[in-house]
């Protein structure tokens, strides 16, 4: 559990209730009397441990931050998929990965395409770090019959890196 | 900030394959039943 926590954070934490979690640390050693004059000391694991407490407050940090910001939707490239005019004979083209899970209790079957040869007059800003300039994604929701689009660019995967940083 | 921001992508284009790609698309989507549109959001992390 431990090592999911950013150590910046952690440190920050500990610096700041030093002497509480000092005392809490020492409240879970145990020490064993072995024969003659030795001791045998360890933590004992029953004792509720800090880590789960320190997720809770790094986790109200991330809302914070959450609300700072004053969404937490990515503002992506392209906003109107139809000025990128692709079609679905463009999508046969490009390398496809499919899968199939469940996004807000729906499921959905994916369908990514990483299209690097647009045709349209679109020019996503470019990143040059990968080979295709923008990922198209259908999800298909069988129980309606329906597909939705959204089409994340270069740019926009370093935007939503971007802030996957700042929040942890 | 930025800096760190490229070199990030900058890894994760020599690393990330197309499926795993697709994994880190999958996790920031989110499905608005109102309007059954999709979005992308990190919230989901």
């Amino acid at each position: 559990m431990i090592d999911m926590i950013d150590l910046k954070s952690l440190t920050a934490i500990l610096a700041d209730k030093k002497e509480e979690y000092s005392a809490r640390l020492l409240e879970r050693l145990v020490l064993q009397k072995l024969p003659g004059d030795k001791f045998y000391i360890y933590f004992d694991k029953d004792i509720d441990s800090i880590s789960e407490e320190l997720q809770a407050m790094q986790r109200k940090r991330f809302d914070e931050l959450v609300v700072q910001n004053g969404s937490d939707q990515l503002k992506l490239e392209i906003e109107d998929l139809a000025q990128l005019e692709v079609s679905k004979a463009d999508l046969l083209d490009c390398p496809k990965r499919n899968i199939v899970t469940v996004i807000g209790q729906r499921p959905l079957k994916i369908s990514c395409y990483f299209i690097s040869n647009l045709r349209s007059n679109f020019k996503a800003k470019s990143q040059n770090m990968f080979d295709w300039q923008l990922i198209y994604i259908d999800a298909y929701l069988h129980s309606q019959d329906l597909t939705m689009s959204i089409a994340l660019t270069e740019h926009d995967l370093v935007s939503l890196v971007k802030m996957l940083k700042e929040v942890t | 900030m930025g800096e760190q921001v490229i070199d990030t992508a900058q890894v994760l284009h020599k690393d990330l394959t197309h499926n795993q790609l697709m994994n880190l698309v999958i996790d920031v989507l989110s499905l608005d039943p109102e309007t059954n549109t999709l979005h992308a959001s990190f919230s989901n992390f």
